[in-house]
């Protein structure tokens, strides 16, 4: 037996470690590794309130799946861009592409 | 004998929380670690350590799926992506890189991160900062959730399991539109990843960044003129 709550209790923090490690990098990739790990907490909420709730058990798995369709497109869009900022400028660094700052 | 029946009522729970330890530790390495690899390899495991987290709770198919896509696509992705980006030290301390700076950096923002740690650098504020917002995030969420009341109900672990039928039922009937919409959405993802990767670094932004970033870091990159 296993309380659902818990899996909730743990997406809340991993959303916070994500949040936290995106606020904090200045490295873009590692930027994006830590959205991809919020949206894999929401996905982890998403499942566990739809273990919570019988009748939507299967509704709550597809969005999870739509979710996880978004995080690969947002990945591979992501990354193009930014491989194609170190093609032409040479840093991954987000406080030194500062292009458009007056 | 009803000691080893409560412990194997209770083994759920118990590997819910170790797989929690696992992902939340490694969560905040893919933050903490210098190298950007191992950062990636660290969201490997904390993605496995999710899809261990959905099987219990009864969602087979998304942790398989969760597997397949994200520890098999997208973790490979990353990599790649830090492969083919040829800078050789990608960490978030770029005392190697710091020659880097562009000419026009020399406001705010662009000071370079002070390794010295003898006085409080911006970056260090910074972190203490985001932190701060992290932990106010997850505070106040817990809060609202403690406040509704997250209820105390028990389900069997990982059962009801084959949930894959049902699954693609649901897609195909309930939820055909928003799955075409994601058809879609894929598809120009992709091709636009293809698009805005395959152009050869053109001239154009860099003439109009004044100074060409010859970089040490960036000295592979001889696609660039």
């Amino acid at each position: 037996m296993i309380n659902p709550s818990y899996a909730v209790i743990l997406g809340v923090l991993l959303f916070s470690v994500g949040l936290y490690g995106a606020l904090r990098s200045t490295n873009a990739v590692r930027i994006l590794m830590c959205i991809e790990l919020m949206l894999n907490a929401v996905n982890l909420v998403f499942v566990a309130f739809s273990r919570l709730r019988p009748e939507a058990m299967i509704a709550g798995q597809v969005f999870a799946i739509f979710i996880m369709a978004v995080a690969a497109a947002e990945a591979a869009v992501g990354l193009a861009i930014i491989l194609q900022i170190v093609r032409q400028r040479g840093v991954v660094y987000m406080d030194k592409i500062n292009l458009l700052k007056g | 004998m009803s000691f080893l029946d409560a412990f194997v009522r209770a083994l759920p729970t118990l590997g819910l929380f170790t797989l929690a330890a696992i992902i939340l530790v490694s969560g905040f390495m893919v933050s903490q670690v210098r190298r950007i690899t191992h950062a990636a390899f660290f969201m490997v495991l904390a993605f496995t350590g999710v899809a261990g987290v959905f099987i219990l709770l009864g969602a087979d198919f998304l942790g398989a799926a969760q597997v397949l896509i994200y520890v098999g696509a997208i973790a490979v992705m990353f990599l790649f992506a830090i492969m083919v980006s040829d800078l050789k030290e990608l960490s978030d301390n770029p005392r190697g890189t710091a020659a880097a700076t562009t000419a026009d950096g020399s406001s705010g923002a662009a000071a370079p991160a002070a390794r010295p740690d003898g006085s409080p650098s911006p970056r260090g504020a910074w972190s203490v900062l985001s932190g701060l917002v992290a932990l106010g995030f997850a505070g106040f969420v817990l809060a609202a959730l403690a406040k509704a009341g997250l209820p105390a109900v028990e389900v069997p672990a990982a059962s009801g399991l084959p949930t894959t039928a049902p699954i693609g039922r649901a897609l195909f009937t309930t939820f055909l539109l928003p799955f075409e919409v994601a058809s879609i959405v894929l598809l120009a993802a992709l091709v636009g990843a293809i698009v805005i990767a395959a152009r050869e670094g053109g001239g154009e932004a860099e003439a109009k960044a004044g100074s060409p970033p010859t970089s040490a870091a960036g000295g592979g990159k001889g696609d660039a003129a």
